[in-house]
């Protein structure tokens, strides 16, 4: 068998094996058809604005197009490094049955199967709409030439910068295996990586991280592929650098292959760091869980207590709380960045509070019970312990916090006293009832199996329905307090009725609450009479 | 550096997980065409022990060889094992056959070899008319039946089997220990782990229990019930039961008894005696 014969016949078998997981996922399936939908007219422009790119080089100015062809493949080749590393820390670098792969063949060809699999991909999805890019520049350049040149160019574009991507989700892992303290901040640190993505995308302010990325590479050989690409435009690419480019590439793929050889070995090879789960000590006794205890039925407190427990040892299971604070960051960082809060802070703080409440526990109330659904099933009156516990597991944890975020936040805006005594009403009031919201929407779509929230992990999370269904529901209840309360909303409706702002705001608060209270009550029901009448399938 | 000696040997092997020893000094040696039975409770070190000898894990200290061949040599020891791990190791989205195929090519096995080879395992697992249905809709003792098949198709010289019946009817599992028998017979090593001890006692030529990282007796198991004849009706699940209820001499004196046919080695593993007439 040729050197070569494994990481194909793995790579083929990775993508067919992807391509049948797609497949059969209906949901995977639709976004990838809504993707290609959304970028189809963008490939269609971008050939177009290709073609009118090559007219407007074939009669410009020399110098500083080779310096922005320089810069946009020096850019170019920072997203395929990004997007690269990124796929392969979160899904090539965990093959299923590594092991049966490992006992099978060496992990050369493992990995070799591995990084061929993602540059097939990337070329599948790139360079058909990269050579009609191309070809349609260079009719509008009027050189032939650029064709070849330019395509030769976007292929060493993807084959150093797809193992680069490998080389640093591969030390990134190797890192994480290896220390104690990445690995138990891990999910943090995860976190707190999606938050500030999110917060760039917010705030528009990626330049700032990639210019500094930027000025690293744009003296290294990487700045050679603009040259490569614009041979034969006559923009004075220079052919020493271009053939740089070719040798740099050749080069760095050998110490690429040695490189991921070796951080492959280390990563599959290794015991990783060995947490052992400290001895967990019933926290019931504590004097939160001892008040809570002697405020709230037993089997009230029982499902409220293994709820933060369960929550505390894995937080995964409340993925869907991340959207509502991803929601909230773009607002939190506009106030850091003009060092002002302004009256849509506390608004926003209040909805994201009411959001993430009923979103933590009370959307799966039968499913979340997982393997011990038999046993509670059988239980005294489950439906009350149930349905009750998880609406307070998420109105206890969530409602103080809120109302405290709302208020010091409303203190600091323009708001007026009263006004933003009516938020704290809402703030109270929302998040309070919003798991009871939650529970009749979830008990409708119930999810029982544990779903991979990432390539390694899995658990029970809530339905997507459910959660979606949940939040346009939790808006409609919001919204007149967040209307009534809004800067510009709220002062309109004062002058055209002709009160106060804070009556405005309070007629909003009470809208809302008894909304809240009305559709709570009726989603509690509905809630009951489901996990009364649950039956095992 | 090669021995050629046994199908397995080790020599102090040692695994340790930070202050933990999961696998403590061990010394195995066994013979070509011997089924090795594996026990030990939960948690003794018998996955970590055979990860070690596949190659999966390093050890710590010690060495083991396979045919000869030190464990540290992936690429020498690769074509000589097979493996089947404790969750079988199969992809979902892949059909039966495609599964097989797929590992028979990354072995470099002969296409048309490859091709009679799985149909002859695919039937006589009764596996024939499912091999084109995705594993996906396999039952759990379909999948152990092909991760069986996939760690058996190469004819490795020694076999790794974790919980080989583990989820099988008694018909299939009936079938699997056959299988065992028939690679017994014709000189395949196979070194079995498995918490069902009647599977071990029908099978195995030599038994070894592992209890907190050591090898706390090893023997036939004719042997081991032997030491504790002085209860009529010994089984291997009383000697089980004994040396891994109290670690140390204690355990080993109580197997060891006092009728001579086998003797209690320091480290209170069992050896047999000159007779050995029960290996």
């Amino acid at each position: 068998m040729t050197r070569t014969k494994r990481p194909r016949l793995i790579a083929r078998t990775e993508l067919r094996r992807r391509w049948r997981t797609m497949k059969g996922n209906t949901t995977q399936l639709l976004a990838l058809a809504f993707a290609g939908v959304m970028l189809l007219p963008f490939s269609l422009g971008g050939v177009f604005g290709a073609y009118l790119v090559g007219g407007f080089v074939a009669g410009s100015e020399t110098e500083p197009l080779i310096e922005w062809t320089r810069t946009a493949f020096v850019y170019g080749w920072i997203f395929v490094v990004g997007f690269g590393g990124y796929r392969a820390y979160a899904v090539a670098l965990r093959p299923d049955n590594l092991d049966g792969l490992l006992t099978t063949t060496s992990h050369r060809d493992v990995i070799g199967g591995l990084v061929l699999a993602e540059l097939m991909l990337w070329s599948a999805f790139f360079l058909p709409a990269g050579s009609a890019a191309t070809v349609a520049f260079a009719v509008g350049a009027g050189s032939v030439l650029t064709i070849p040149a330019l395509l030769f160019a976007l292929c060493l574009v993807l084959v150093t910068g797809i193992p680069a991507g490998f080389l640093i989700a591969l030390s990134v892992r190797n890192a994480g295996v290896r220390s104690r303290l990445l690995s138990r901040l891990r999910t943090l640190f995860l976190f707190l990586l999606g938050i500030g993505y999110f917060a760039l995308i917010v705030t528009n302010a990626f330049a700032s991280v990639l210019e500094p990325i930027y000025r690293v590479l744009a003296p290294t050989p990487i700045d050679w592929f603009g040259d490569l690409a614009a041979m034969g435009l006559g923009i004075g690419a220079s052919p020493l650098r271009a053939t740089g480019a070719v040798g740099f590439t050749g080069v760095f793929v050998v110490i690429a292959v040695v490189s991921l050889y070796h951080l492959s070995e280390w990563l599959w090879y290794a015991d990783g760091v060995h947490i052992t789960h400290e001895v967990e000590r019933s926290t019931d006794a504590s004097s939160r869980f001892n008040r809570l205890s002697a405020i709230l039925s037993q089997p009230v407190f029982g499902v409220v207590a293994v709820d933060w427990k369960r929550a505390r040892r894995s937080p995964l299971s409340l993925s869907f709380a991340l959207y509502p604070l991803i929601v909230l960051a773009g607002p939190i960082v506009t106030a850091v960045q003009t060092g002002e809060i302004g009256t849509g802070l506390p608004l926003w703080i209040l909805l994201s509070g009411t959001w993430v409440a009923g979103s933590l526990f009370a959307l799966n109330v039968v499913g979340q019970e997982g393997a011990a659904l038999p046993v509670t099933l059988l239980s005294e009156a489950p439906e009350r312990s149930l349905v009750i516990g998880h609406v307070l597991s998420g109105a206890l944890l969530i409602a103080p916090i809120t109302i405290a975020a709302t208020v010091i936040s409303g203190v600091l805006s323009p708001h007026s006293a009263p006004v933003v005594a009516s938020l704290g009403v809402s703030a109270l009031v929302l998040p309070a009832v919003s798991g009871a919201i939650g529970t009749g929407i979830g008990v409708w779509f119930p999810r029982f199996e544990a779903v991979s929230v990432s390539r390694s992990t899995k658990a029970i999370v809530p339905s997507a329905f459910a959660f979606a269904t949940y939040s346009v529901a939790v808006l409609v209840v919001a919204l007149p307090s967040v209307i009534a309360h809004s800067g510009i909303a709220g002062h309109a409706i004062a002058s055209t009725v002709g009160v106060d702002r804070f009556v405005v705001g309070l007629s909003g608060t009470l809208v809302s609450a008894v909304l809240a209270c009305l559709v709570g009550i009726a989603s509690m029901y509905v809630a009951k009479d489901r996990v009364r009448n649950h039956r095992l399938g | 550096m090669t021995r050629n000696t046994n199908a397995i040997e080790t020599r102090g092997l040692t695994k340790q997980f930070g202050t933990e020893f999961a696998v403590d000094g061990l010394d195995l040696t066994v013979e070509h065409g011997t089924v090795y039975g594996f026990l030990g409770p939960n948690g003794a070190g018998k996955t970590t022990t055979m990860r070690m000898l596949t190659s999966l894990t390093r050890p710590t200290d010690g060495e083991a060889w396979i045919n000869g061949n030190p464990v540290s040599d992936r690429d020498g020891i690769r074509a000589s094992i097979g493996y089947l791990s404790e969750e079988p190791p199969v992809f979902d989205e892949l059909t039966g056959r495609e599964q097989l195929e797929y590992f028979a090519r990354l072995r470099d096995l002969p296409a048309a070899e490859t091709e009679t080879r799985i149909a002859d395992w695919l039937n006589r697992f009764g596996l024939t008319d499912d091999a084109d249905k995705r594993i996906d809709d396999y039952s759990k003792g379909m999948r152990q039946k092909i991760g069986l098949i996939q760690a058996l198709l190469h004819e490795p010289d020694v076999v790794f089997l974790d919980e080989p019946t583990s989820g099988l009817d008694p018909r299939a599992a009936r079938t699997v220990l056959d299988v065992i028998a028939d690679l017994s017979d014709d000189g395949h090593t196979v070194f079995l782990s498995t918490h069902i001890l009647s599977v071990v006692e029908e099978l195995a030529d030599v038994v070894g229990v592992l209890y907190e990282g050591d090898l706390v007796t090893e023997g036939s198991p004719a042997t081991l019930t032997a030491r504790m004849e002085a209860e009529e009706g010994t089984t291997l699940e009383d000697v089980f039961l004994s040396v891994t209820a109290e670690r140390g001499p204690a355990a080993s004196e109580s197997v060891t008894g006092n009728t001579g046919t086998a003797t209690s080695r320091q480290d209170g593993r069992v050896e047999d005696d000159e007779r050995g007439e029960d290996r």
